[in-house]
């Protein structure tokens, strides 16, 4: 009888093991959303109907990443367009790609290095969010480091992939450095923060609001080497919504409806910047004051001039090709029209005017 | 709940090595701790990561700031992926390990350091490849090596794995005594249910954590840690299951060898034993004076024969007879007690089990010229043995076995002496139909001055000084019991010579 038991029970643990795997990644929807809040949204005569879909969206956890997703389900824009947006949060933007690939992820908000990605074929972008000026090189003037010639054989965190380390490049290039005078070392950009205020590394690669939080632990010890704005006349940092080819083949109208609700948001991030700040402080489980400093890291302005302005997004997209190609990244320059899918920004913004 | 899991893992293994404090239950820790490393580093990781798989923060994390604060912490990417990579490779070892443990395989007995040793030898090979500067360097520039490394690495794991339980589970098989063949499946289950919740990250490549955003290895497809592996349903089953596998192998565990009751529980029979000894000492005196007591009656009868004039001299020889035969009882109580706690010394030789056997009934026949007992040789192994006191031991147990039927008033007393041979043990069983054992009286029948019978014609020695006998054997006592059904002593002794045939060793 027990060892019938003890059959039964393992039996019962494989198959659970089994129907748990990879299949099981469907999560639950999060209670704030519901299919059926679809009709919920304010009824108008125009208000087209649409089928209900539910996203799930990759964001990182700061105010450039995640202003323009949560403010489109905070103000019920993703509702208006029958969506049910589920968001998960990552670290990096690679991460992000890589869970997209996997199928686990539907739609990812990337930062500028991530976009590496979408050059060599691995996702397309849908949606151009902002111009980013939330990366920056930080170093610990304690620690013998005033400007970026200081780095050389300094111990640098850094998030291999992300934005931040494109940066960190151009200040060492900057200095007639390269990555190999450096002693590198892999880190979370959350760990850089606790790292460098415990002297445990000498700079960081990261981006806000990291770079606030180290700003208030090392007071006048805090120096920046770099930011996005120091090289705008040599790239540009756009960050932007990607998927997968596959998905974009076969969902073309839900892309086409989350970005008609990603610049209605834009729009209200711009004109309401603050509360967008406090809003996410509370849904990222972040400091209210620390997200409020953070407001200056990306160029909300410019994400509603430049809608419905293509030829200004290309040119984005292609200067940001350009820093990859210079420091060979890329190897072969590919046309912006590859991996940037106009159609549906265009049809997107379309609708949003109409 | 996963915190949960891995604690109770740990507390149990640590429970487990401290009871057994032997090899396997080592090798057990070494399993549990393993796992631990991995999955401290795979949560951790997922915690800085992010991802579907950080959604079931419940699971994973148990408490809400827990993810948070790990996110913080300063660890270096390269630190963590090794720490990760030290418990994916250690674990299948440890598995390896505590499965030659186990199995009795007469081959693999023989080489069992060797292969001890050679089971480190990947190991260590896979601890050079995966420490990080190592690991960078080689696939710096030669990233088609990964693949090819990342399906060598997980092969191996897979074929440790299955190699290890395939040895468990043939020990299992082969085993045909039903309390070791229990404890070896709780033992089984509890591996396989530990190396489930090993499984489900261990098909992962742990070198991702140092540089998981080069661009190949999202280009490999290789899956990652921050993907979901399990739905919350799915954790919180296999949780369960875990610990309900665990607690039931550490108990296999505990049992696994554990069978002389009293050897690993004198701490807890100390004040029992010391009472025993108590009772022991009036069971002596009682005995005694009752002897004394009947020597004056008789002393007193022979004074008021030799009073008579002439003196009763039938009266003085009846009671002259009745003296020396008090006299040679006492002594032979006397020699009884002496015999079981003087030091024996032993001479051990090479005898066959069947002469062992066949001097045991000899000497009951002496004692119960009527008592029938149906011998059954399953095997005539050689044995290091000395031959008068185990067989007086075996003797000792027949005769329990027989009183004890008699006692229970049956019919037919029924007594069975099998001999077998188990893996590396050559088995004495010892069955009779008598009224069993009540479980509260199991931890005190080996005590000294135990008995339940009439005082007044035993001392309760029997198998205090069975115990002591198999035990200078290097021999295990071990008794099963059923009130009402009868009871069965196995005597094992030690294989004497693992080259000698029979064959009967590898079941």
């Amino acid at each position: 009888m027990k060892k019938l038991l003890s059959l039964l029970l393992a039996c019962g643990m494989l198959f659970a093991l089994a129907a748990c795997g990879p299949e099981a990644s469907d999560p639950t929807p999060t209670p704030t959303e519901s299919q059926q809040t679809e009709q919920g949204g304010e009824p108008t005569d125009n208000t087209p109907s649409y089928e209900p879909a539910t996203v799930r969206v990759a964001y990182m956890p700061n105010l450039g990443s995640a202003s323009s997703l949560f403010t489109a389900i905070e103000q019920g824009y993703f509702e208006e367009v029958g969506l049910t947006v589920e968001p998960y949060q990552f670290s990096g933007g690679p991460a992000e790609i890589t869970a997209m690939n996997s199928g686990e992820i539907d739609i990812s908000q990337i930062g500028h290095g991530a976009h590496k990605l979408c050059i060599q074929g691995e996702a397309v972008i849908f949606a151009f969010d902002q111009l980013s000026q939330a990366d920056a090189v930080v170093a610990n003037k304690a620690r013998g480091i005033e400007t970026g010639a200081d780095l050389a054989g300094k111990t640098v965190a850094v998030s291999s992939g992300t934005s931040s380390e494109i940066i960190l490049q151009f200040v060492l290039a900057d200095a007639g450095l390269t990555m190999d005078d450096i002693n590198t070392v892999e880190m979370n950009v959350e760990g850089m923060t606790t790292a460098i205020l415990s002297d445990q590394i000498d700079a960081a690669a990261t981006w806000s609001p990291n770079t606030i939080t180290i700003q208030e632990g090392l007071g006048e010890n805090y120096v920046v080497l770099g930011t996005n704005n120091d090289y705008t006349d040599q790239a540009a940092f756009p960050s932007s919504f990607i998927t997968t080819t596959e998905y974009a083949e076969a969902n073309h109208d839900v892309l086409v409806r989350f970005s008609q609700a990603i610049l209605k948001a834009q729009v209200y991030r711009n004109e309401h910047i603050d509360e967008v700040a406090v809003m996410l402080a509370k849904e990222l489980e972040a400091p209210e004051e620390t997200m409020l400093s953070a407001t200056g890291e990306g160029n909300w302005q410019d994400a509603v001039d430049t809608m419905g302005d293509y030829e200004t997004i290309k040119a984005y997209y292609a200067a940001q090709q350009q820093v990859f190609l210079n420091n060979d990244a890329v190897t072969e320059e590919v046309p912006v029209e590859n991996y940037v899918l106009f159609d549906v920004m265009e049809e997107a913004y379309n609708n949003y005017n109409g | 709940m996963l915190i949960i899991v891995l604690g109770l893992c740990v507390i149990m293994s640590v429970f487990v090595a401290i009871r057994r404090r032997d090899a396997l239950s080592l090798c057990f820790l070494g399993m549990t701790l393993s796992l631990v490393l991995m999955l401290s580093g795979v949560t951790v990781y997922i915690a800085k990561m992010g991802g579907v798989a950080a959604a079931e923060r419940a699971f994973l994390y148990l408490i809400p700031g827990l993810q948070r604060w790990l996110r913080y912490l300063p660890v270096y990417m390269d630190v963590l992926g090794y720490i990760t990579a030290v418990g994916r490779t250690l674990f299948p070892n440890f598995v390896m390990l505590a499965a030659l443990e186990i199995t009795m395989l007469r081959w693999v007995r023989r080489h069992v350091r060797l292969l001890r040793g050679l089971s480190f030898v990947p190991t260590a090979l896979f601890l050079i490849y995966y420490y990080p500067a190592v690991f960078q360097s080689l696939m710096r520039g030669r990233l088609w090596l990964l693949p090819i490394a990342i399906n060598i690495s997980l092969g191996w794991v897979v074929i440790y794995l299955l190699l290890a339980l395939a040895l468990i589970f043939q020990e299992y098989r082969a085993t045909t005594i039903s309390f070791f063949k229990r404890n070896i499946r709780y033992v089984m289950l509890s591996v396989v249910s530990i190396a489930a919740l090993y499984l489900l990250y261990a098909t992962k490549d742990p070198a991702q954590i140092y540089n998981m955003f080069i661009d190949e290895y999202i280009r490999l497809g290789i899956t990652t840690y921050i993907s979901a592996n399990l739905s919350s349903l799915g954790w919180v089953l296999l949780g369960l299951f875990t610990v309900f596998f665990l607690v039931l192998g550490s108990y296999g565990m505990v049992r696994y060898i554990q069978i002389d009751y009293n050897e690993n529980r004198e701490d807890l029979t100390l004040q029992r034993k010391f009472d025993a000894a108590g009772m022991g000492v009036s069971v002596f005196v009682h005995g005694i004076k009752n002897q004394l007591l009947s020597s004056r009656v008789l002393h007193k009868k022979l004074s008021r024969a030799l009073e008579h004039d002439p003196p009763d001299l039938e009266q003085v020889r009846a009671c002259a007879a009745q003296l020396r035969d008090l006299n040679e009882g006492m002594l032979g109580r006397m020699d009884e007690l002496y015999r079981t706690v003087k030091n024996n010394a032993l001479s051990l030789t090479p005898v066959g089990v069947d002469q062992v056997v066949a001097s045991a009934v000899r000497r009951f026949h002496g004692k119960y010229r009527e008592g029938a007992v149906r011998v059954d040789l399953g095997t005539s192994r050689l044995v290091l043995a000395d031959l008068g006191a185990l067989s007086e031991a075996i003797y000792n147990l027949l005769t329990n076995g027989y009183e004890a039927a008699l006692q229970y008033h049956r019919e037919d007393p029924r007594l069975e002496i099998v001999t077998r041979a188990e893996r590396l043990w050559t088995v004495l069983e010892i069955r009779d139909n008598g009224g069993g054992i009540t479980r509260e009286n199991m931890g005190k029948i080996f005590d000294p001055f135990f008995t339940s019978k009439n005082t007044n014609y035993n001392w309760g020695m029997g198998l205090y000084y069975v115990r002591k006998i198999v035990k200078s054997h290097w021999g295990l006592l071990r008794l099963e019991s059923q009130p009402g059904e009868g009871s069965t002593f196995y005597v094992m002794l030690p294989l004497f010579d693992a080259e000698q045939k029979g064959g009967e060793a590898d079941g």
